[in-house]
């Protein structure tokens, strides 16, 4: 059951990623992009990171893409526009490149030892919640990563109002 | 289109860390995909900005329309 839905969003997730950027409508592949974040929250709840997917399907799903929304829809784009490729039969080198990536990438990984394991065992995130595991991971050990992403917001907030101000005439 | 390729590339490297992390037993990667949410949300946020100012001031988001530098 587990490894059936696995496969279905494994295969899901790909399908719609490569719909996604091949689509003519940027509406079309905004809406696709919300389908494919659900898929992946629900391959965070396969591997018991709970917490990871209500943040994923709240934040990404739920502001992220509300953001992007409304841009598309103040910018008023009818459709994507075609315009001729920068390369020359350009598609096939990318598609040799891609190809040339993917074999580094699998070289690299036979390649690859693993280092020590931790403490949360499995047993552990869901003896206690992954919530509370996550609480506890985050709040003592990396707390400093915790406040810099807090001031990472701070600078966004800021830099979104000094970019929506509009200049006043005269005074 | 290349901010949405940026949010799913952004979202292929979460699910990677989250299932090394998974498999590592162990919280890192998935505490940094937390935090590696949060900055996409504040990098989207102020590109996307960026984009409605460009916007209002040319009129059109061709990016090949947009060549010279004078406000």
């Amino acid at each position: 059951m587990v490894q059936f839905l696995f496969f279905y969003f494994a295969i899901a997730v790909i399908g719609l990623g490569l719909t996604i950027v091949n689509s003519r409508n940027p509406v079309h592949g905004v809406l696709l992009m919300l389908v494919l974040f659900f898929h992946m929250a629900g391959l965070y709840l396969l591997l018991n990171a709970e917490f990871l997917a209500a943040v994923q399907v709240i934040v990404y799903a739920g502001a992220i893409l509300v953001l992007y929304l409304f841009v598309l829809f103040l910018v008023t784009l009818r459709e994507e526009v075609r315009i001729s490729p920068f390369i020359e039969k350009g598609y096939w080198l990318g598609f040799v490149i891609a190809i040339a990536m993917f074999v580094t990438f699998i070289k690299g990984i036979q390649n690859f030892t693993l280092g020590t394991h931790g403490i949360y065992t499995i047993e552990t995130i869901q003896q206690l919640t992954h919530t509370k595991a996550m609480g506890k991971a985050i709040y003592t050990t990396y707390i400093l990563p915790f406040e810099v992403a807090g001031l990472i917001l701070l600078v966004a907030v800021i830099g979104g109002i000094a970019l929506a101000k509009r200049e006043r005439k005269g005074a | 289109m290349m901010l949405l390729s940026i949010e799913l590339m952004l979202n292929s490297v979460n699910l990677n860390l989250a299932a090394i992390s998974h498999y590592m037993e162990d919280l890192r990667g998935q505490v940094l995909v937390f935090f590696i949410i949060a900055v996409a949300a504040a990098e989207a946020a102020i590109g996307l900005g960026i984009v409605v100012t460009l916007f209002r001031h040319r009129n059109s988001i061709h990016t090949d329309k947009i060549v010279s530098l004078k406000g």
